[in-house]
């Protein structure tokens, strides 16, 4: 295992199970909206993400060592049908990060959800791409200031 | 108060106002330039302009939220539909919400016949109401469009009665706006316009 802190890998394996199937479910969804575990770790890839198809299914069992990074488990919620505002606050909260919205931001999330599910696949790539910025609080410029710019 | 667009009554003033010089009859500006003096405006003002998307069945979009504020345009548009995008996400960030904190928000242009099918009437209100306000915009004429959308605070007045009087009349002309097309062409001729801005003057001036 690369090296790792010990307090990291504690608590990782204390949630790993309960994110895992909860990106389960994020990625199942309802049955007409399911996407399989290819499509998307495709999907990720097109966000920037190196997680493969095995990793996918690795994390939804809750038995991959490596911690699943915010960015990671954002890009993931993004790409998934199922999400809500809700959904995503409880999922960020089961990972210990908190989520400052209000009811406002909450139904103003859910209202940018749907409008952006109306749109054809190809620009919606384009449009989740710019979303993963503005939430993460990044600049799409500037990757490599990614993790001073996190305020979780 | 924050909106879709830092300062949007600013912004949506100022890309009226040079929209307004470039037609001077003596040396018009051709689109490009327009186009790229929109965009600098824009970019000046705190808003992120991107030109270069391979969108599909979107002309642009506008994402906001406290991160700040992007306008992403297709890179297969001419200049005066990129003129057009712009003027149109501006008129959206005047009619949409406002609050002490931006939340995250956005604002859909699509190419004509590829929207959706079905949007929520909300939607669809707003969208016709931001045709009539991005007409104004690129006319470089604002004030063709009802006050209380590019400025909402209406001045001292010259009394309490005069500022009710001239209060109710901006309300019910934006409500007629928002409900009526041929308001919508009646309010933009300039002999209205005119009209509108002496009743304003008088009753809105302190006394």
């Amino acid at each position: 295992m690369p090296d790792r802190d010990e307090v990291q890998v504690a608590r990782w394996s204390a949630i790993k199970g309960r994110v895992g199937s909860s990106l389960r479910e994020l990625r199942q969804g309802e049955p007409a909206a399911s996407r399989s575990q290819a499509r998307l770790a495709g999907e990720l890839e097109e966000l920037g993400y190196h997680v493969t198809q095995s990793m996918v299914s690795r994390y939804e069992q809750g038995i991959l060592e490596a911690p699943l990074t915010l960015e990671r488990m954002v890009g993931w919620a993004l790409c998934c049908e199922a999400l809500s505002s809700t959904a995503f606050k409880e999922l960020l909260a089961l990972a210990g990060y908190y989520l400052p919205w209000n009811a406002v931001d909450l139904r103003s999330f859910d209202d940018l959800l749907r409008s952006y599910r109306r749109l054809s696949l190809a620009d919606q790539v384009i449009v989740r791409a710019r979303l993963l910025w503005h939430i993460l609080g990044i600049e799409a410029s500037d990757t490599a200031a990614a993790d001073a710019s996190l305020e979780w | 108060m924050a909106t879709l667009v830092p300062q949007a009554e600013t912004t949506a003033a100022n890309l009226a106002r040079i929209l307004r010089l470039q037609t001077v009859p003596s040396e018009p500006w051709q689109p490009h330039q327009r186009a790229v003096a929109a965009r600098r405006l824009l970019e000046e003002l705190g808003v992120h302009c991107d030109e270069s998307a391979a969108l599909h069945d979107l002309k642009g979009f506008l994402l906001s939220s406290p991160r700040g504020t992007e306008m992403v345009v297709s890179r297969d548009l001419t200049d005066e539909e990129r003129l057009e995008v712009y003027a149109h996400l501006i008129a959206h960030a005047l009619l949409g919400p406002d609050g002490p904190e931006l939340a995250l928000a956005a604002r859909f242009e699509y190419v004509h016949g590829r929207g959706p099918e079905e949007r929520p009437a909300h939607e669809l209100r707003e969208e016709l109401l931001a045709d009539a306000v991005a007409r104004a915009i690129l006319a470089g004429r604002l004030e063709a469009a009802p006050r209380l959308i590019y400025c909402r605070d209406l001045g001292p007045g010259r009394g309490r009665f005069s500022r009710a009087v001239l209060r109710g009349l901006h309300i019910g002309s934006l409500a007629l706006y928002r409900r009526s097309r041929s308001y919508q062409r009646i309010r933009s001729l300039p002999v209205v316009t005119a009209l509108t801005e002496r009743v304003h003057s008088f009753l809105g001036s302190a006394a």
